[in-house]
């Protein structure tokens, strides 16, 4: 069995509890342990660095600390919570002296910085450690037919240049795991311009303007090539694809509930009830065929 | 090595002859060395003399020749084909940096680019020491002022080149301008080219400019339009990481109060606040915090989020189990 430390960030533990749910329901059918860590912290999610940028790096070595104990490398589920920690990871396997100030701030609270926890993001895991035949093996109910865009981010797989190697080397302006993903589940990867844009969460509460634009950018071209549901890997994407989506929008899901439907699990298992883009009966209409225990 | 083969679409546009844009298909060969530059040169000098682009150093120096690649921004000087065909597969469509603007085929007209740029004050403003007072050991003697006083100007330490010197190494190529979503949806912003030109004086101790740090910190044009999602980062061909010096640049204006509307400020703050009472990050109150009274605008949202299960009201959860630790450290790290 995989086992991994889950990183779970702040996010899915108050706004967006699909994903965790979601995340652990899958994770179970393909064998993966996942070991929610309770004691850390925030990564600070691009705004503590704002800040104060030696505070977020002594939060996020302590962060990595938890497990490092474990033994296990840092699984995140949210793509900003995966460039903050691969950013500090950087700087602290880089940079003596930073690990040296870190560590000696540390050591106060008998920690140490080690760095044999290396950051992943659980899209990743899936793809490098878990086999893509174990995953087809999986499908019950294949999405066949089934036009799906796959909608990236940014943080994911920026900067490439420090998180290249924890991403499969991924292009950040031609991406394919989402896409490879749809086809495994048996769905219709839908193309077009938008899928590595980004949504402007990060100043949405003061720029609501900019984030609206992109949202309605995103989900109008993605519907215009066909798509019929959208999903991402990021909870910060998803919130804001859900908060500023046009009033007839397609299904936003994450990937995690996706593979969930296609693996036959149950509706609430999948967290599905929390999403406020999805309509129950139109997202069940589109599926090509559900077993009669899903619709309860 | 044998060449491999590359099928090239490139844009084609005329704003004299006023016709609507096409696309022409070229395929070619190119060995493992070539740079998108010279396939381009070679269509030029042997299919179509008429195909149109800038090029000057040919060794990513002058910045002339930034165009895109599949949505990318790339200089075409430096840029293996090999690469780009990796990255993308054999077929490549070439774009001129902002379609909008084109001149002729891949020529843009980059007015408002480097009208931005000038804005940013591109050079050093020397600030003087009066020879009396107690400045920098190291100083070099300016002309003498009107009233008989030597001014000083106080030299750089190479421990303060450190902040600037990447910035220092702008080739003004645009492509960072090019890759940024917000400009096209907020066209004053200034860009990451022309902050990073601010950043680079900013940090200049021998730099006297009165309101650089006022003109980036403003709503609108400012550090605070930038949606974080480093694509200038990923395509300056310097390696230069715009991205980093507007986030030092937010931490500059933070420090100065000279942020605008207080809503920027407030949210940064409330970020921290919010970590050290629970070590996480509840939205929620951070919003409450942050906008205040214009909390109203977000009334409905907030109904249909409290519906589905998203609303965690109580201002103390989520709380990390560690938050006693977390907030010691914060405290330590002030």
């Amino acid at each position: 069995m995989n086992r991994y430390a889950l990183y779970p960030g702040c996010n899915p533990q108050m706004a967006e509890p699909e994903l965790l749910k979601a995340t652990y329901a899958v994770a179970e059918v393909l064998g993966i342990e996942l070991i929610k860590l309770d004691r850390v912290s925030c990564c600070g999610g691009a705004h503590l660095q704002d800040r104060n940028a030696f505070q977020s790096l002594l939060l996020n070595a302590r962060n990595f600390t938890f497990a490092e104990r474990l033994q296990m490398d840092l699984v995140t589920i949210c793509n900003t919570c995966q460039y903050i920690l691969a950013e500090a990871y950087h700087t602290l396997t880089t940079d003596t002296y930073t690990r040296k100030q870190i560590n000696t701030r540390l050591e106060g609270e008998n920690l140490t910085f080690q760095g044999t926890s290396r950051p992943r993001n659980f899209l990743y895991v899936l793809r490098e450690d878990i086999d893509r035949t174990a995953v087809r093996q999986q499908v019950r109910r294949p999405l066949r037919g089934l036009k799906i865009a796959p909608f990236y981010g940014c943080h994911l797989y920026s900067p490439s240049m420090i998180q290249a190697v924890y991403t499969d080397n991924e292009s950040p302006w031609n991406p394919g795991s989402l896409e490879d993903l749809i086809s495994d589940l048996g769905g219709d990867p839908v193309d077009y311009p938008s899928r590595n844009q980004c949504c402007g969460f990060h100043s949405s509460l003061y720029n609501p303007r900019t984030s609206h634009d992109l949202v309605h950018q995103i989900i109008g071209q993605a519907r215009e090539n066909g798509a019929r549901v959208l999903i991402t890997p990021c909870p910060l994407c998803h919130a804001n694809l859900e908060a500023f989506a046009p009033g007839k929008s397609i299904p936003i899901l994450y990937y995690q509930q996706l593979m969930g439907l296609a693996f036959g699990l149950p509706w609430k298992s999948l967290g599905l009830q929390h999403n406020m883009s999805v309509r129950k009966r139109e997202l069940l209409d589109l599926l090509p065929v559900v077993p009669e225990f899903l619709r309860r | 090595m044998a060449p491999d083969s590359v099928r090239l679409n490139i844009f084609r546009y005329d704003a004299f002859r006023g016709e609507s844009h096409s696309y022409d298909c070229y395929d070619l060969t190119y060995h493992q060395n070539d740079q998108l530059l010279d396939v381009l040169e070679m269509i030029k000098t042997e299919i179509d003399h008429s195909l149109s682009y800038r090029r000057s150093c040919r060794h990513g120096i002058c910045g002339s020749c930034a165009m895109k690649v599949n949505g990318k921004p790339v200089l075409a000087c430096s840029t293996p084909v090999r690469d780009l065909v990796r990255e993308f597969g054999p077929k490549l469509t070439v774009d001129p940096l902002d379609q909008s603007r084109v001149v002729r085929d891949l020529i843009c007209d980059m007015d408002m680019f480097w009208e931005k740029y000038t804005r940013s004050a591109p050079f050093l403003e020397p600030v003087t020491v009066q020879a009396s007072s107690p400045g920098p050991a190291a100083a070099v003697s300016a002309e003498p002022l009107d009233d008989g006083k030597t001014p000083l100007i106080p030299l750089i330490f190479s421990g303060s080149t450190n902040a600037i010197d990447d910035a220092d190494h702008c080739i003004m190529c645009g492509a960072c301008y090019a890759a940024c979503p917000v400009v096209p949806l907020q066209p004053d912003f200034l860009g990451p080219a022309a902050i990073t030109r601010s950043y680079r004086f900013i940090k200049d101790v021998r730099d006297a400019h009165p309101g650089r740090l006022a003109a980036v910190g403003e709503a609108g044009s400012g550090v605070w339009e930038c949606i974080k999602c480093l694509k200038c980062t990923e395509v300056c061909p310097k390696q230069i990481d715009p991205f980093s010096k507007l986030s030092r640049l937010h931490q500059e204006v933070l420090r100065s109060g000279s942020s605008p509307g207080g809503i920027r400020a407030r949210h940064t703050s409330g970020f921290q606040l919010n970590l050290l009472l629970n070590g996480l990050l509840n939205e929620f109150p951070l919003a409450v915090f942050a906008m205040r009274f214009r909390m109203i605008t977000m009334l409905r949202r907030g109904i249909r989020m409290f519906l589905h299960g998203k609303l965690v009201i109580n201002p103390l959860r989520p709380r990390s189990r560690g938050y006693r630790q977390i907030r010691r450290l914060m405290r330590r790290s002030r």
